[in-house]
């Protein structure tokens, strides 16, 4: 199970302890809920973002 | 009156476009101050916009059925040298140098703005309970909230001081106002509609569409604004329809009926007028096509990596002004610092394959019927509301049976359905750029008998 606070603290973000205990359960349901949908990826499976046109033109 | 009949009586000159506009301003001016709708009232703009759609009908130019129609636009359309908020602190004084997309569109419609309406900040929730410019009022009971995050939308329309308004969609944020306040809403698919413009909240999950009175209104604005635009990589180069059709009978079309997820948990009164409208339906002809769909529960995990993670990215430069966010946004924000980079990409590449699983639908059907939302508008301020005796997050509650369908970039549509009490709305899903059957499903539901 993750630790919220020791995350939140070691990535240096400027996030109280105070308000990570509060989002910490909504978080962890979260993180509960979509870790098994994992098991649907395939190896090869790319995600729903393509690189634009404009992207691969643009000067 | 809806546009169509506003419109209808321009042309016979039974109506100016500045009476309509004074008329829209009277209400605006009586109403405001009891519900909150508007951030910015474009009173001088309106009727000088409504005074050149008169001057243009006199001299022939007809621009088609929005030329002189009253409308507003949520706070996020960019508008040059009228301030654009965001319905925050952070944008409270941002004034945008160019006009968006939908505003350009809607001006060449001969459209005549009467202003910015309220929203949740940064559109990121359905309450509209804004700490910075008050709370948003649902027009049938002002103790209650109006859905959102585009409720000053849902309100303005609703209450009759605009014909239509604009609002966005990331998670149901104009289908729920819609069925709060009362009216329909339309988010149709995903790069349809130009987000050229828009103060974003999520790349990967913002539409943008209207608020009306009748379906059919909504296609009218629809045709106004569909479209591809070079400007926007998300832009859609699918060609456009006439989105305004309508008439036709529901015999023999096939109306999808999940029967999982959404029939779970909803209030009393709206699983009794979703029934109702499904038994109706059933009498005009339709064939109903009870199937189960794929877990929307775990499309809606997905809706939520993605949201939180893209919407953090996006405000991380402002997000050490702590103080200047509400608590519940700012929550949200700080929970999407916390998701890893590798949870937001396996949430796109877990979007990918749920697309294609839920593509299988389209097999059997033309369109999904689903209740738009499990429960009645909650009282401003509770977080909670009781659904089947079990405690439920508000915004959780609100946004349950929409959200899937901006991670799969479906159209839908919430549209009023006979209510004894408080609004209730009918979600009609359709297939990708499938807005003319979504639109016509609609219209045909609201020709039906009590509809």
């Amino acid at each position: 199970m993750t630790d919220w606070i020791a995350l939140a603290r070691a990535r240096g973000l400027d996030i109280p302890e105070q308000a990570v205990e509060r989002i910490a359960p909504s978080l962890a349901s979260l993180e509960e809920g979509f870790r098994p949908l994992l098991a649907k990826l395939e190896f090869s499976g790319e995600p729903a973002i393509t690189l634009s046109e404009s992207a691969v033109l643009a000067k | 009156m809806n546009i169509e009949q506003a419109a209808a009586k321009l042309r016979a000159r039974e109506i100016s476009a500045v009476e309509l506009a004074r008329e829209s301003l009277r209400i605006i001016g009586e109403l405001q101050p009891k519900l909150n709708a508007f951030i910015t009232v474009t009173s001088e703009l309106a009727l000088e916009q409504a005074k050149r759609a008169d001057e243009e009908l006199a001299r022939g130019v007809d621009r088609g059925p929005l030329h002189g129609i009253p409308y507003a636009l949520k706070d996020v359309f960019s508008t040059r040298g009228i301030r654009t908020t965001l319905g925050s602190k952070i944008f409270a004084d941002h004034v945008p140098e160019s006009d968006c997309a939908v505003y350009e569109k809607l001006t060449a419609a001969g459209a005549v703005l009467m202003g910015k309406t309220g929203m949740q900040e940064f559109a990121y929730g359905i309450t509209c309970n804004n700490p910075h410019f008050g709370p948003i009022r649902n027009p049938h009971d002002p103790e209650r909230i109006p859905g959102g995050s585009s409720g000053g939308s849902g309100v303005a329309v609703a209450a009759g001081m605009v014909f239509f308004a604009m609002g966005s969609d990331t998670g149901g944020s104009i289908r729920n106002p819609a069925a709060y306040c009362g009216c329909v809403g339309l988010k149709p698919t995903s790069g349809r509609v130009s987000r050229f413009g828009v103060l974003p909240l999520d790349f990967s999950l913002d539409h943008m569409g209207p608020l009306t009175r009748t379906a059919r209104d909504a296609g009218l604005v629809l045709n106004a604004l569909a479209g591809h635009d070079e400007r926007d990589d998300t832009s859609s180069r699918q060609p456009v329809a006439d989105y305004a059709g309508s008439g036709g009978s529901l015999a023999g079309r096939r109306i999808g009926i999940p029967e999982n997820f959404f029939q779970d948990r909803l209030s009393p009164e709206v699983a009794a007028a979703f029934q109702a409208a499904v038994a109706r339906a059933e009498s005009a002809g339709a064939k109903l096509v009870r199937f189960r769909t794929p877990d929307p529960a775990e499309i809606n995990l997905v809706s939520r990596v993605i949201l939180m993670s893209e919407a953090s990215a996006l405000m991380e430069p402002y997000l050490h002004r702590r103080d200047d966010f509400g608590a519940d946004v700012l929550a949200l924000f700080d929970q999407g610092r916390l998701l890893s980079a590798t949870d937001y990409v396996n949430a796109q590449r877990l979007r990918r394959v749920m697309q294609k699983e839920w593509s299988k639908v389209w097999d059997s059907v033309d369109c999904l019927f689903t209740p738009t939302a499990p429960i009645v508008a909650p009282r401003i301020g509770e977080s909670h509301v009781e659904i089947a005796g079990a405690p439920e997050d508000v915004r959780l509650a609100s946004t349950r049976f929409v959200r899937a369908f901006n991670v799969l970039g479906w159209p839908a549509i919430s549209i009023p359905l006979p209510s004894a009490g408080l609004p209730i709305g009918l979600q009609i899903v359709g297939a990708p750029f499938a807005e003319t059957e979504v639109l016509w499903f609609g219209g045909a539901m609201e020709a039906l008998p009590s509809l």
